[in-house]
């Protein structure tokens, strides 16, 4: 065993992590070198101060407060879960009503069609995650016991038109036609996969021309899911340098979103991290969990 | 050994279901050492405080997702490590502190913590030694401060280190070793040539 061996085992054997043959070679080395044993016994030390540093208590209010910020904390978040369930539904009606009145309008104009969709999910992208996040959000909580459609403000029928008359039925479940989304959760990580960076816009519209038409609706809900959580995760990282590899959604709602993070590591190396994003419910966490 | 896994076990079914109770009784043996770690990470109590307390909430929301193929302590240290890098991100300390020395500001390191360093017959007052100790500590880069307070400061082993940190146990070493080294220069108030 040299020196170099040496040095770099003896933390380890400091921390008694090396095997008995290892320990014994080590041993017989530093018993014959006046160096290596200097080193040594300055590890120790080193390592004897720091594990004379006192440990600290908690301060007494700690558990008090921890509760506390639990209970609120579960009730923001049962709010938090309402809200996002009725904005699902609003963003899937909202373009089932767009589509029944473009395809009234423009049978023959299947351009026509995809302009009007790509104008129907802008604007809901624009306006209704500024909207319904900020403000309609407050009128949603002051009228608890009505049902989610009967929320909607006379300003905002302008904007349904004809398309009303669907949304006469109490009840979110009823109309968000998730049971039928999850037939096509197989198509659904295709239909969503992003090729590197992927920017803050909607996708290319005409990779869809291939599903049904029936199909589109529901798509175009999990479009606007996809993009509440992209927004997130742009909030989130807004200080780093990252890029969206891919995501994809499961059957029972989640989506997950693979990024790319580059961080400055030691004497200002780029360092590449992967980390994977998890979405439910309108929540966004790293998946560390 | 078996009889305590089984509580642990009975608790964390309760608390996933959202009992508080049970919650608490389930961090009580884990959060001193929860805090201790943040308390070195961000060298200030508050912010430590802030770090455990926004993990503990993060931890009960997201307990019926633990999958309990980790250690239950395991995973909240991980959590605990993680909101603190994410908070010295945040507060941008970590640009100062990435690399291991600033280097050109090694006689800054010197100076700030020259008037603390042991005198001439090396002895210090024993709570003085500590705050030097913490403030040598808190000059390494994040990555090498991080398995000094995980193993010399709350004595965690090599493979929950690996475990805490998400990384293998090679890198746990080269990375203890490294970083004592480093410790040690920087108690020492040698420069890097």
């Amino acid at each position: 065993m040299n020196c170099i061996d040496v040095r770099e085992m003896l933390s380890m054997y400091i921390d008694d992590e090396l095997d008995t043959n290892e320990r014994s070679e080590l041993e017989v080395h530093l018993a014959g070198c006046d160096e290596c044993m200097r080193e040594y016994d300055a590890l120790l030390e080193m390592t004897l101060l720091l594990r004379a540093v006192p440990r600290v208590s908690l301060p007494v209010s700690f558990d008090e407060r921890l509760r506390s910020s639990i209970e609120t904390s579960t009730r923001k978040q049962l709010e938090y879960k309402k809200r996002w369930r009725t904005f699902s539904a609003i963003a899937a009606v909202f373009v089932i009503g767009i589509f029944s009145i473009t395809m009234y309008n423009h049978m023959d104009h299947t351009d026509g069609l995809q302009d009007e969709l790509r104008y129907a999910q802008n604007r809901m992208s624009a306006d209704r995650h500024s909207q319904w996040m900020d403000g309609r959000m407050n009128h949603i909580d002051s009228r608890q016991s009505e049902s989610t459609f009967g929320r909607m403000e006379l300003d905002d029928r302008h904007l349904y038109g004809s398309a009303e008359g669907h949304m006469g039925h109490p009840g979110a479940d009823d109309i968000m036609p998730f049971g039928v989304m999850n037939n096509m959760d197989q198509e659904v990580p295709q239909m969503y996969a992003g090729q590197g960076s992927r920017p803050m816009t909607v996708p290319d519209t005409s990779e869809r021309s291939t599903v049904t038409r029936g199909g589109i609706n529901q798509n175009e809900a999990m479009r606007a899911e996809a993009d509440f959580y992209l927004r997130l995760i742009e909030e989130k990282l807004r200080y780093y340098n990252h890029s969206i590899i891919d995501y994809w959604r499961y059957e029972d709602g989640v989506w997950n979103f693979q990024v790319e993070i580059k961080l400055f590591g030691e004497s200002h190396a780029m360092v590449t991290k992967m980390y994977m994003f998890v979405g439910q419910d309108g929540e966004l966490w790293r998946k560390d969990l | 050994m078996g009889d305590i896994d089984q509580t642990e076990k009975e608790l964390i079914q309760k608390a996933k279901q959202g009992d508080q109770d049970s919650f608490e009784a389930l961090i009580l043996s884990c959060k001193e050492k929860a805090y201790n770690i943040a308390l070195r990470y961000m060298q200030n109590e508050e912010d430590a405080l802030d770090a455990v307390q926004e993990s503990f909430i993060k931890i009960f929301r997201h307990l019926p997702k633990f999958n309990e193929q980790s250690r239950f302590d395991t995973w909240v240290y991980r959590i605990v490590v993680n909101a603190c890098n994410d908070m010295l991100r945040k507060s941008k300390k970590m640009k100062v502190i990435d690399t291991v020395y600033k280097n050109e500001e090694d006689e800054d390191i010197a100076f700030e913590i020259a008037d603390k360093a042991p005198g001439p017959d090396g002895l210090l007052e024993k709570k003085e030694e500590s705050e030097y100790i913490v403030q040598c500590l808190d000059k390494l880069s994040t990555e090498y401060k991080e398995v000094l307070i995980l193993r010399d400061l709350n004595g965690f082993s090599y493979d929950e280190i690996a475990s805490i940190l998400d990384c293998s146990i090679g890198t746990v070493k080269s990375k203890i070793s490294r970083a004592r080294q480093k410790f040690k220069d920087i108690y020492l108030l040698k420069r890097v040539i």
